[in-house]
């Protein structure tokens, strides 16, 4: 599952979590959502930052029940609008690890 | 607005001190009167890490020889020297000083490319920064999400670096002065899909300056806006281009009582080719996901109504992080003003300026121009 933080006032999802809603100010809750989305979009980054081997890609998903995050691919680069999983890498941030669900998974 | 300096741009072998003297000389020897400014505002980004050196405004006061008035040193990200200006007004305006020297500019290429690119994303989330991102990939995330909602093939964004640098060859300050084809353009080697490199700002030193008068000296500044976003740009509200242009623009038309139809020039912030077009339709100067076919069907050129930069943009006169807000605003006064000397100068009469700072988490929007209808 992965956890994301809801406003109470403006309905807004925050991935990270947050304690406070950057729109409203006010207090979040925590809930936990499955680790499941769709590509938004995606880039290959051939001039990476220091520490990452070229190329670098990263993704924008949104996730099935409401949430959107970035994320690492590390396989090939997806599509817009693949559908698939995440999973967290040895240093606990998120990964697109899967594509190519069927519809109903 | 009494009087404008500004340095050539490109890889410069002086200091940060003497590019920002360097423009706030040529300001102060412009300014009719040549009266002493009051005060001093420096808009920059990162000179500790990029130049090494901290405590900006105070050295170049020192280095102008204007050690006696109040200094500051105004920091928004890439819409530094924006924010500088706006905040230069603001003293003008409730009379904390009758005439404000406003500088800005930054010092970047004594840094090697993966050092700018480390400091630049400095301006990102930490979430966004823990994964790897940079300007360049998050910028590449934006421009496909409008490729993707708006059906624009990738070729198109060279259009906006081919017409950008195009119309900098005139411009004697930009660090690229010659054109550049499509095929140039559509071969340069890949940033991060869909930016190639002649979609990118270039990394440049360089610094301007704005002599700030009493109402009723030089060309008026109509009004202004700034606006924040969300810093995580997985977390904003889904849409298309910057909710900070928008919100800016909002409140800078208001403040000028002006709408986008009453404006006939536009400076905006292209440090990536797609963002020209967000830009426009931020600012409410093209229908949403209309700016490429208005821009190939010549939509933006001298001879147009509306003329969209005019000075080559970002693109063409490079990108200085700190110092880009206020070029803008440098080339936008000198294509009002008749006094400016400019070729094309007084043809226009009303202008919108837009800085994008960090990733489109604090913008600027400044009109200048004509009072009245």
């Amino acid at each position: 599952m992965i956890e994301v933080s809801l406003c109470p006032s403006c309905s807004g999802t925050f991935v990270p979590t947050r304690p406070v809603c950057p729109r409203c100010g006010v207090p979040t809750r925590r809930e936990e959502r499955p680790p499941t989305g769709r590509i938004l979009c995606a880039t290959e980054l051939f001039s990476p930052a220091e520490g990452w081997s070229s190329p670098h890609r990263l993704a924008l998903v949104e996730l099935e029940e409401g949430g959107r995050l970035l994320v690492r691919v590390p396989g090939p680069p997806p599509q817009s609008g693949e559908r698939g999983i995440l999973s967290r890498d040895e240093q606990g941030r998120w990964v697109w690890i899967a594509s190519d669900l069927s519809e109903g998974t | 607005m009494v009087s404008t300096g500004i340095t050539r741009f490109g890889r410069r072998p002086e200091t940060l001190e003497a590019l920002l003297s360097e423009a706030g000389r040529e300001a102060l020897e412009r300014a009719p009167s040549g009266a002493r400014p009051q005060a001093i505002l420096v808009g920059n980004m990162a000179s500790g890490s990029l130049a090494g050196i901290e405590n900006l405004a105070a050295r170049v006061s020192d280095a102008l020889g204007l050690t006696r008035c109040p200094v500051l040193r105004v920091e928004a990200a890439s819409a530094s020297g924006a924010a500088a200006f706006q905040e230069g007004c603001r003293w003008v305006e409730q009379g904390t000083f009758d005439r404000v020297l406003v500088l800005a500019g930054e010092k970047m290429t004594g840094r090697s490319t993966p050092e700018v690119t480390r400091i630049l994303a400095s301006s990102l989330s930490d979430a966004e920064k823990t994964l790897g991102g940079t300007m360049p990939s998050l910028a590449a995330l934006l421009s496909q999400l409008y490729l993707d909602r708006y059906h624009v093939p990738p070729e198109a964004i060279g259009a906006v670096t081919v017409r950008n640098r195009a119309q900098g060859c005139a411009n004697p300050h930009a660090q690229f002065q010659t054109p550049v084809t499509l095929d140039e353009v559509n071969s340069s080697r890949w940033v991060s899909t869909p930016l190639r490199l002649l979609h990118c700002a270039a990394i440049s030193d360089g610094a301007a300056a704005v002599v700030l008068g009493p109402r009723g000296t030089g060309v008026p500044v109509l009004g202004y806006g700034q606006a924040t976003d969300v810093l995580d740009v997985a977390q904003r509200e889904p849409g298309i281009g910057f909710q900070a242009t928008r919100d800016a623009a909002r409140f800078a038309y208001k403040a000028a009582r002006t709408s986008p139809e009453d404006l006939d020039l536009a400076e905006v912030h292209d440090a990536f080719a797609p963002f020209q077009w967000m830009d426009l339709e931020d600012l409410g100067l093209c229908p949403p996901g209309e700016a490429p076919s208005w821009i190939e069907r010549g939509g933006g050129l001298p001879e147009s109504s509306l003329v969209v930069n005019p000075s080559g943009g970002i693109l063409s006169r490079g990108h200085p992080v700190g110092a880009s807000g206020l070029a803008q605003i440098v080339e936008a006064i000198r294509r009002l003003d008749p006094q400016e000397g400019a070729d094309d100068a007084g043809r226009r009469r009303r202008a919108v300026c837009q800085s994008v700072g960090g990733m489109g988490s604090h913008n600027f929007v400044t009109v200048l121009g004509r009072e009245g209808p």
